[in-house]
């Protein structure tokens, strides 16, 4: 070696570059989350009760004490949502994909790391020896830091936004799930006290039968009906029990943790707006800004558009790598360094990359044809939203505000004619019956407003929840509960 | 004067032989002007056969047979006066037509028209009838007056009026479509005749009968005799019977209505609220029974007394034949008279004996709630309506003391309430209150039994005393 010092000079001072050039790489585990928690609670004020990462922005001890103490007493709706904010794992899950992705963001903005090639060679019988030294670096890696930098931007982001995403579908869910859970719980209620009175009717048969007044066919009748109603009770039973589960699940709580009680009853039907549309009011254009779905989607179609870019240049010419070669012989007379830059690149002669080239622009084609859809998707969800909103509001005001009183009214009427003798105990229990028929469907209405409510409102910060995706069943909504005209009576 | 008896009925051989023919004769020539039309075969007897083989021929002497009225428009009668020459009828709840003199005829005039009616408190029904009630107003005649009766159809639909049991020119007769085209709603038909024969009997339309009586119109018409052969009653009572459906809560009977009737009554008022018939102690009664019930026949019963039917709406009972009852049926379509001396002092119910008649508005497509034990039920069903309360366990009665709401316009829980308590009684029943001295018509109130006269809970010492034990089975022998 003839100036040794240079070189370590050299060696040194390359080396300071280099860091100076990555700087830090340290991944900013935290503060993506931080960022998405933000885009959330942005947006809708589900997120303002708490949304921590366990081990990152909390501890384990803390998030079961918090749980603890909102489970103490009866859990209303607000607090279950927190719950689930806090509890649900699934939720946790995202946080880490959304750290990966950082983590990905971080190494893309690294420089690649020179291949360092050493050789010595030793001559056998002899006194020479060769030192060989190559640096190359990835040239394509280097050229293209920008690009690689902006697509590893573009994925943190779409990931940032689909934790904000989950989030807020996780505080959607919960809350819908809360809605059915209180109808079903209410309407198990109205049902035990139809029951009833389809026990009584029961028993009303056998006193008579046993007073001698009644063929034993009446008494079969009646029966009939109350061993029908006892199954409808059990079904709702069932029903709440699926409904408790499903909260359950959404708030990631087991073993005895599950004895909670909800407490509070279905919310009642708002006042309906003044001027239908004045507080929803272009709710297509708004769903549209505010789309976390479409951003994302957007982003994706972002990086891919980088992408293609990227593979225009690389898929012609494969790797290329340049650098410094040296070489140092021992001969006599002393060493002699041979030091030259050097290259390594893939000649295009049989590949020259259309087939990829071609590949990554319909990944973009097929990327920005789902943004369209999607962005289709978005618009019809909330036409959809806005639509069933109306309707749900409509038909559960009409049906406590008319059909109700007109059942109730049916009552009070049979009574009087009971009264007078002119119709018996049967009929004034079937219309009882069917009162809290009616009763049972306002309730299920009043709990589809306030879901078709909470799907509105989801999709107006940011989310499209799937419910919206489909078309609702409105024949089913038709209901098949009305009891046939004329029923007792022997 | 030929030794062989004939009656002149248009035949070829004699079919009667009366003997001994001077007194039948007398008899028959006497009665005619009482009982009418009933032996009019016998009144033609009194024209002797000049010769017995043109006493056959039906133009025997040379006339036509004499029509049932010939007699009493010949007789030229003064139009009779109510005091002068007859006692007026008292119609209980109802009234007797004003007429008006014209040259000698007694002019009527009769308003067919749709009306509301009170049917009894709390029950008004929208019904057609005349002059503004139903049953119309009671026209009241003597035998020979000349009526001119004047008919206004304010009803939708066409009418005629039909003068039940009425001897008369056919074409008087009111039978729409056979003897007279129907008075159209507008129109106004005119109806003359003579009655020639006492008695009572009724009018109503003869177009759609189904409808229009069963609706409402119906009257009570009632002939006075010119001569008697016995002393008028000191009271006369007009009824008229009549039954509806209304269905509970409704204001309008439904004249479709076959066999389910619901509401029944006596001169269109159902009791509690009919007025009573109100007598002196010691009077002589006369009770006019009249029919138009669209389907039932009514076994009126007078409690306290042992009545004489005396008439029919075919005429007079001669006294051998009339027939002693305590219940008079009145079928469909015909009226009865009854008389009895009111000797029983006291509060008599007279009433339709079929138990369903003198119900209010009963239901009839109710579970039989006899005897079933409800007491825990009661409570179930309250939670579920409350105010509920068990009915018919035990029959009706009970049910008259609670005043539970029933619908607008209906009275079935109505009962009556009497100086003793109440009982769930109605319908077509009527109380004969028999006073002493001369009571008016008003009611006098309820009857002041004298002490110890009613009926008491017996005592258990006086069981004791008798040997009477309430615990045990009655005595008596059984047979088989």
């Amino acid at each position: 070696m003839r100036h040794p010092w240079r070189m370590a000079r050299r060696l040194a001072s390359a080396g300071l570059v280099l860091v100076f050039v990555t700087g830090c790489a340290t991944v900013p585990v935290r503060e993506s989350f931080e960022d998405a928690r933000t885009v959330a609670s942005e947006r809708t004020d589900e997120a303002a009760g708490g949304v921590e990462w366990i081990g990152v922005t909390t501890t384990v001890a803390e998030v079961d004490g918090a749980v603890a103490a909102l489970l103490a007493e009866g859990v209303t709706p607000d607090e279950a949502v927190q719950i689930s904010l806090l509890n649900n794992r699934r939720l946790q899950a995202a946080y880490a994909d959304l750290a990966a992705a950082a983590a990905r963001r971080t190494a893309a903005g690294i420089p690649p790391n020179p291949v360092l090639d050493a050789v010595f060679r030793f001559e056998q019988g002899g006194d020479g020896d060769v030192f060989e030294l190559s640096l190359m670096e990835d040239l394509w890696g280097l050229l293209l830091l920008p690009r690689n930098r902006r697509i590893a931007a573009a994925e943190l982001e779409r990931s940032r936004l689909e934790v904000a995403g989950r989030i807020l579908d996780l505080a959607g869910a919960t809350r819908r799930a809360v809605y059915r859970l209180q109808a079903e719980r209410q309407g198990l209620e109205l049902a035990r006290e139809s029951f009833l009175a389809a026990e009584v009717s029961s028993e009303m048969a056998t006193a008579l039968r046993e007073a001698g007044n009644v063929p034993w066919l009446g008494v079969l009748a009646e029966r009939d009906r109350y061993e029908q109603a006892r199954l409808r009770v059990a079904a709702r039973e069932m029903a709440v029990a699926e409904a408790r589960e499903t909260l359950d699940q959404l708030l990631g709580l087991w073993g005895p943790e599950t004895g909670w009680e909800l407490a509070g009853d279905l919310p009642p039907l708002p006042e309906p707006d003044p001027e239908p549309g004045s507080a929803l009011g272009d709710v297509e254009r708004r769903a549209v800004e505010r789309s976390i779905d479409l951003a994302s989607a957007l982003l994706s179609v972002e990086a891919a558009s980088r992408r293609l870019g990227v593979e225009r240049v690389t898929s012609v010419v494969g790797d290329i790598e340049a650098g410094v070669e040296a070489e140092e012989e021992l001969e006599e007379g002393g060493s002699v360094w041979w030091i030259g830059p050097g290259l390594s690149l893939h000649l295009p002669i049989f590949q020259q990359g259309q087939p990829r080239r071609t590949e990554v622009r319909m990944e973009l084609r097929r990327m920005w044809d789902l943004y369209e859809a999607l962005a289709i998707d978005v618009r019809t969800a909330a036409r959809r939203a806005e639509r069933r909103l109306l309707y749900a509001h409509q038909r559960a005001a009409y049906l406590e505000e008319v059909v109700v009183p007109v059942r109730a009214a049916l009552v009070e009427e049979t009574q009087l004619h009971y009264n007078a003798m002119s119709k018996g105990v049967f009929e004034l229990l079937a219309a009882k019956r069917r009162e809290l028929e009616a009763r049972m469907d306002a309730l299920d209405a009043r709990a589809g407003y306030w879901t078709a409510r909470s799907e509105l409102e989801q999709l107006l910060a940011g989310r499209l929840s799937s419910g919206l995706v489909r078309p609702m069943d409105v024949a089913g909504m038709m209901d098949g509960s009305m009891l046939d005209g004329s029923e007792g009576g022997h | 004067m030929s030794d062989r008896p004939t009656v002149d009925e248009g035949r070829a051989e004699p079919t009667l032989r009366l003997k001994p023919i001077t007194r039948r004769v007398a008899l028959a020539g006497g009665a005619a002007a009482v009982l009418g039309p009933a032996l009019s075969g016998a009144a033609r007897a009194a024209e002797p056969a000049a010769d017995p083989a043109a006493a056959r021929s039906p133009f025997a002497g040379g006339r036509a047979p004499e029509l049932p009225w010939t007699r009493v428009e010949r007789a030229r009668h003064r139009p009779g006066e109510p005091g002068r020459d007859y006692r007026p009828v008292y119609t209980p709840n109802g009234m007797t037509l004003d007429w008006k003199l014209v040259d000698g005829v007694k002019v009527f005039h009769l308003v067919a028209e749709p009306i509301v009616h009170e049917l009894a408190e709390g029950l008004n029904v929208r019904c057609w009838g005349y002059n503004g009630r139903t049953p119309g107003p009671t026209i009241e005649s003597v035998v020979g007056d000349r009526l001119r009766i004047y008919v206004t159809n304010r009803l939708p639909a066409p009418t005629s009026v039909h003068w039940h049991g009425m001897i008369l020119p056919c074409g008087m007769d009111g039978v729409s479509a056979l003897t007279q085209p129907a008075i159209r709603p507008g129109e106004t038909g005119v109806y003359e005749f003579v009655p020639p024969a006492p008695g009572t009997y009724m009018y109503h339309p003869h177009f759609d009968g189904m409808t229009e009586e069963g609706l409402g119109m119906t009257g009570m018409f009632v002939v006075h005799p010119r001569t008697r052969r016995e002393p008028a009653p000191d009271r006369d009572f007009c009824i008229m019977l009549h039954e509806w459906m209304v269905e509970t809560g409704t204001s309008r009977p439904d004249p479709n209505e076959m066999v389910d009737f619901n509401l029944l009554t006596m001169n269109g008022r159902a009791f509690p609220d009919t007025h009573p018939m109100v007598a002196g102690l010691g009077e002589r009664l006369r009770i006019r029974l009249g029919n138009l019930s669209q389907m039932s026949h009514h076994p009126i019963h007078l409690h306290g007394y042992a009545f004489e039917i005396v008439a029919t709406d075919g005429g007079p009972i001669p006294p051998a034949a009339r027939w002693p009852e305590t219940t008079v049926l009145v079928p469909v379509g015909t009226t009865r008279d009854v008389e009895l001396l009111a000797d029983n002092p006291g509060d008599w119910l007279m009433h339709c004996h079929m138990t369903h008649h003198t119900m209010n508005q009963m239901g009839h497509g109710i579970p039989n709630m006899v005897g079933v034990e409800q007491g825990a039920l009661q409570e179930k069903i309250r939670r579920l309506v409350p105010g509920y309360v068990t009915m018919g366990t035990a029959g009706m009665g009970e049910m008259a003391h609670h005043r539970h709401p029933v619908p607008g316009n209906s009275i079935p829980m109505r009962g009556f309430v009497g100086q003793f308590g109440a009982t769930i009684m109605g319908g077509m029943a009527t109380v004969l209150k028999v006073r002493e001295g001369d009571p008016g018509y008003e009611d006098p109130g309820p009857y002041e039994f004298p002490e110890g006269s009613v009926s008491p809970l017996a005592t258990p010492e006086r069981m004791a005393r008798d040997g009477v034990d309430p615990n045990g089975e009655g005595d008596g022998e059984t047979w088989g």
